[in-house]
């Protein structure tokens, strides 16, 4: 076995012990804490709380990228595992809300550094070029494991009260998890693909503008994502589907995922994916037969796997010139951007499921806009022309992240001012509070 | 001999038995020396922190703004204050006593918060209004009766003299401030009345 054919090998392995964790685990959750007494309104609030910090984990990975990427062979293991520990940790938080809260933001936010770590590992030992390839096989077997987790998951949770608890769950899940960190330890590392010696001035600044247009991309495509998810329970509730309608729903969309990421080949067919995604959204809301949702769930799963591959497929494009790390934390971090839009808008419009389809069909053709126009080698339009729209989009993306910036730091040094400001008060007064005491 | 003598042991008896309670005293003023010491530092960094000084300056158009002494100032009293009445409750002293030492060490420190507040709205004053020489010289002097008045209130005088004499301080007080104010409002016009009788 060549050490490509062990990396392969060993990716696929992962992927599909990892998926089987990952639907159990994250499937679990939310009839976990409704089962343990929590409402929608305390749910969305801890979700807001690890998006968010997801979100921190994110940026202070993407500033130290090069540092953590370089001590791989044993960050990848440990913090691989820590994760599965982690969420282990989970039913046994249940009880208390902030410790769950506490317990659920580090291991979402963990979650961030191992997907980093694993896509470093394997651009590394892959090859950009194998890269895009192997991701497609590792989503397909991915999605394979995750209908036999939702089956799991379905089949435990029937069991629940009758001398089984959502600890033994998690506890199975989580060895079969700890299989596929066993498994990375076969993984054969190569050398890194370092920044190129001198990239050209125009490399750069097309490989700049892909990072750019493909993060807003993949994060617009992230948060729609997450927020169809959010809207069709309800709306399946009120057009009378049956319970089992959602089990259908989830199945058949992990079934789209294998079809979509073996049948979707090309820069071209992923941007079709996205386009079509995007459509598919827009019909969510007008169909009232739940036969039909099931179908639309199959065909939304597997055009879903076209922005993932698009995005990865840029990136190892352009990875010299981004460099592996930060294209790698940009590729996860997107998914807690999405994450932390979906579970704000969740928490502003509620279980408003038409406002909530508005909001993803139209998040998720704004993706598809800046798919299709801004990045190079995928768009639809002339090279040339493509370049000017994507110096375009990215420029005014960069400004907005600069503006958040500017406005977050203000609002941090205001925060930091008037606490030192209030402790500044609360020192002098708990002085004559003493003085005052003493004197009786 | 022996009878000239017995006061003085009584006394030194008397002194080696307290020994102890004073020197716990001491060190308690000690420590909250010390401490004083170390809460000024932590105002200095809270004040830099949270850039207070920077805001008013910004505030009031006046860059030579200092909070942290005033800040310091009035943490330094309380704690002193606070280190006197927990040092007058370890000496042996008879609850009488005791209860009227810590109100002086009390009043002792709210005279000095007193006149921390009279020196920040004086320099207040004459930062806000740039007042020239003679109302900036009233100004100090009116400062200086309110002082004086609270330091007034420390003394050991019969309770008559100590009414004389406030009455009398503000009497002055309330004079001169009218005065004053006269002299600001009507100046220019009394001034004008007196060359016009002049020249005519």
């Amino acid at each position: 076995m060549t050490s490509a054919e062990r990396a392969r090998a060993v990716a696929l392995i992962e992927s599909f012990l990892g998926s089987f964790y990952v639907t159990v685990t994250r499937g679990l959750y939310v009839p976990m804490l409704a089962y343990s007494g929590y409402d929608v309104e305390e749910i969305s609030a801890v979700t807001v709380a690890a998006a968010l910090l997801g979100v921190l984990a994110s940026y202070a990975c993407y500033r130290r990228s090069n540092e953590f990427s370089s001590r791989i062979e044993a960050a990848l293991p440990i913090v691989h595992g820590l994760e599965r520990l982690l969420w282990l940790c989970l039913p046994l938080a249940a009880r208390d809300a902030f410790l769950l809260s506490l317990c659920y933001s580090a291991a979402l936010a963990i979650t961030i550094p191992v997907g980093a770590l694993l896509n470093v590992a394997l651009f590394s030992s892959l090859g950009p070029e194998a890269f895009t390839r192997i991701s497609a096989e590792r989503a397909a077997v991915g999605s394979a494991a995750s209908i036999l987790g939702g089956l799991y998951a379905v089949e435990g949770s029937m069991l629940i009260g009758r001398g089984q608890t959502f600890f033994d769950l998690y506890l199975s899940s989580c060895l079969v998890g700890l299989l596929g960190t066993l498994s990375l330890l076969f993984l054969p590392l190569g050398a890194l693909p370092e920044g190129s010696p001198v990239p050209s001035r125009l490399a750069r600044g097309e490989a700049e503008e892909a990072r750019v247009n493909v993060f807003v991309m993949l994060s617009l495509m992230m948060a729609g994502g997450n927020l169809l998810g959010l809207a069709w329970p309800p709306l399946l509730r009120d057009i009378g589907a049956p319970l089992y309608g959602a089990a259908a729903l989830s199945l058949f969309g992990s079934l789209g995922g294998v079809v979509g990421s073996l049948a979707l080949r090309g820069s071209r067919s992923y941007l079709l994916g996205v386009i079509l995604n995007t459509t598919l959204t827009g019909v969510v809301a007008l169909v009232r037969a739940w036969q039909i949702h099931v179908t639309l769930s199959f065909g939304l799963s597997a055009t879903f796997v076209g922005a993932n591959l698009l995005a990865a497929s840029v990136y190892s494009r352009y990875v010299h010139a981004i460099g592996v790390g930060r294209a790698s934390v940009l590729l996860s971090a997107a998914n807690a951007i999405g994450m932390l839009a979906a579970a704000l808008a969740g928490l502003a419009l509620g279980s408003d499921y038409p406002a909530l389809l508005a909001l993803s069909a139209s998040l998720k053709a704004l993706a598809a806009l800046v798919a299709s126009l801004g990045i190079p080698g995928a768009s639809l339009v002339e090279p040339e022309t493509a370049r000017e729209y994507a110096r375009l989009l990215s420029s005014a993306s960069l400004l907005g992240y600069n503006l958040a910036m500017g406005v977050t730091r203000a609002v941090a040094r205001l925060l930091v001012e008037s606490l030192a400001l209030a402790a500044l008060v609360a020192l002098v007064l708990l002085i004559y509070e003493v003085a005052s005491i003493l004197a009786g | 001999m022996q009878q000239s003598l017995g006061p003085l042991a009584r006394a030194l008896a008397d002194l080696a038995a307290a020994l102890p309670h004073i020197v716990l005293a001491a060190l308690v003023l000690l420590l909250s020396i010390i401490i004083a010491k170390y809460v000024n530092k932590l105002i200095d960094y809270l004040v830099v922190v949270s850039r207070v000084e920077e805001h008013l300056s910004e505030l009031l158009r006046d860059s030579s703004l200092r909070v942290s002494p005033v800040a310091k100032a009035v943490a330094d009293l309380g704690i002193l204050a606070a280190g006197g009445v927990a040092a007058i409750s370890i000496l042996p002293l008879e609850a009488e006593a005791a209860e009227a030492a810590s109100s002086f060490v009390l009043r002792i420190a709210s005279v000095g918060l007193v006149l921390v507040f009279a020196m920040v709205g004086f320099s207040l004053l004459t930062r806000l209004l740039r007042p020239g020489g003679r109302i900036e010289a009233m100004l100090i002097l009116t400062t200086f009766f309110i002082v004086f008045a609270a330091l007034l209130d420390l003394t050991s005088l019969s309770p008559e003299v100590r009414s004389a004499l406030a009455s009398g301080l503000s009497l002055g007080l309330g004079l001169s401030i009218g005065v004053l104010s006269l002299w600001l409002f009507f100046g220019e016009y009394i001034e004008a009345k007196l060359s016009e009788r002049e020249r005519s």
